[in-house]
């Protein structure tokens, strides 16, 4: 008997990334994100849910029942790490229970919110979930801009007490930011921010439209001069330069080892890719995981599978989302616009840094917007 | 080492077993760690409902080993966890 190699060494870090590699090869489920509910608090401008108010009565959402009996699903079938998300997951009257709940199952944890909830009573029962983080929603370094875009007076006020609070508890943080046309000049003041709140910073440059069709979040944005300031600032170019894509290659995780549970039992492949599943109503968990055909023909959508975007030029400067190419653009395999512009202000940023030659191509599909 | 303590996972602690070896993760420090199979069996056995001794004379008759050896071995392991506040001892 031996526990040689057991005891806690940097090994592990090796063996975990074998084992995540292992489920995504293997279409084994590890990771769930769950959106408990759509009523939220806020009224955040380029939302791409058609959020209820946070009092609105939810009679379809899943049971406290419901929700146990998934949680018992979703730990059978071995998965690990577990978020729950919005809406604002503190509207549901049981979200303590459900997560306590995960939490005796040996969930890792991950709490998305607003935070404007979280009082010092609230503060004190996530930090003895143990939650590995709470992220939170920070649209602004400034109370003006914030409450611009969340459209809900006292918010930015509310949201970084709710950083303080956890921290003084010892909870991780994350402070995510979504860049727009808001808060794009802001990107420096945010991140000292995160930092002054003791918070990991994250940002994204990705607005969608709303998943029921709507577009009016798009108007927010950012203009393409602010995405190259932005890459200009950010890119490192021995990354970006040696980046390259195989076509046999999946250009996302995709249908590997994670799917997306929304509040009324749906099951979709990710957050932004709504292609239906089946409901947690109907069916088990396991038979939906492993019966649907369409985890095998997302799986299957390698770069060879994308007619315009195999034969694009900046196809290694793109980071290229299925879900996003079908709600904008109406086609899974279709180039999503805004993942194109963003590739077009990578390659204008690195050209301008001299990391890639003046006269490094522009692909026919994008020719015109690069004019623009 | 009290034997007759309970060995129960720290409540910080998320885990699976992922093709026979135990994925733990410290939520606290974001600390993940891949363990073997003898180390994996210890730690389905740290469940709260055996005493240290119990575990220590499960693995002796599992893997074969004198007493001496698993209770020697054992507590290494159980001190190891309990350093990196994977497990509390509770009492009995």
């Amino acid at each position: 008997m031996s526990v040689e190699g057991a005891d806690f060494n940097p090994q592990s870090d090796n063996l975990y990334n074998q084992i995540l590699a292992k489920t995504r090869e293997e279409h084994r489920l590890f990771t769930a994100h769950w959106e408990l509910t759509y009523r939220c608090n806020e009224r955040c401008a380029h939302c791409y849910l058609d959020v209820l108010p946070a009092s609105a009565r939810a009679p379809e959402e899943l049971t406290t029942d419901e929700c146990r009996r998934v949680v018992d699903e979703l730990a059978a079938l071995g998965v690990l790490n577990l978020t729950f998300s919005g809406g604002e997951i503190f509207a549901r009257r049981d979200f303590f229970a459900l997560a306590e709940y995960a939490r005796a199952k040996r969930f890792l944890l991950r709490l998305f919110t607003n935070g404007i909830a979280i009082t010092p009573a609230r503060a004190e029962r996530i930090a003895a979930l143990h939650p590995y983080a709470v992220e939170i929603s920070v649209y602004g370094a400034r109370a003006e801009t914030h409450e611009q875009i969340t459209q809900r007076a006292r918010s930015f006020a509310l949201t970084t007490r709710a950083f303080r609070l956890l921290r003084e508890r010892g909870v991780r943080t994350v402070f995510k930011t979504v860049l727009m046309r808001e808060n794009a000049r802001e990107f420096d003041a945010l991140k000292a921010l995160a930092n002054a709140l003791g918070a990991q910073f994250r940002y994204d440059i990705t607005l969608t439209p709303m998943d029921n069709g709507g577009r009016a979040p798009l108007q927010h944005r950012m203009a393409y001069d602010d995405l190259v300031r932005l890459f200009r600032a950010t890119l490192d170019p021995a990354v970006w330069t040696k980046r390259t894509l195989r076509p046999d290659q999946p250009t996302c995780g995709i249908a590997s080892n994670a799917l997306l549970i929304d509040p009324y039992g749906n099951i979709f492949p990710c957050v932004q890719a709504r292609v239906p599943i089946g409901n947690l109503r109907a069916q088990s968990l396991q038979t939906l995981w492993q019966a649907s055909p369409v985890w095998q023909e997302l799986a299957r959508l390698t770069l060879d599978q994308l007619p315009v975007c195999r034969q694009c030029e900046l196809n290694s400067l793109c980071v290229r989302c299925h879900g996003l190419a079908r709600l904008e653009d109406g086609d899974l395999r279709a180039p999503a616009t805004s993942n194109c512009m963003a590739a077009l202000a990578r390659r204008q940023a690195l050209v301008e840094q001299g990391a890639l030659p003046q006269d490094f191509p522009i692909p026919a599909h994008l020719q015109k917007q690069s004019r623009g | 080492m009290d034997w007759s303590s309970r060995p129960t996972p720290h409540p910080q602690t998320a885990a699976r077993i992922v093709d026979g070896s135990a994925v733990i993760v410290l939520a606290d420090t974001g600390q993940v760690n891949v363990l073997n199979a003898v180390g994996t069996r210890v730690w389905e056995l740290c469940d709260g409902s055996r005493s240290a001794r119990e575990i220590a004379e499960t693995l002796a008759a599992e893997f074969e080993v004198t007493p001496e050896q698993a209770l020697s071995d054992t507590a290494e392991f159980l001190e190891s966890l309990v350093r990196a506040q994977a497990i509390v001892l509770e009492s009995p």
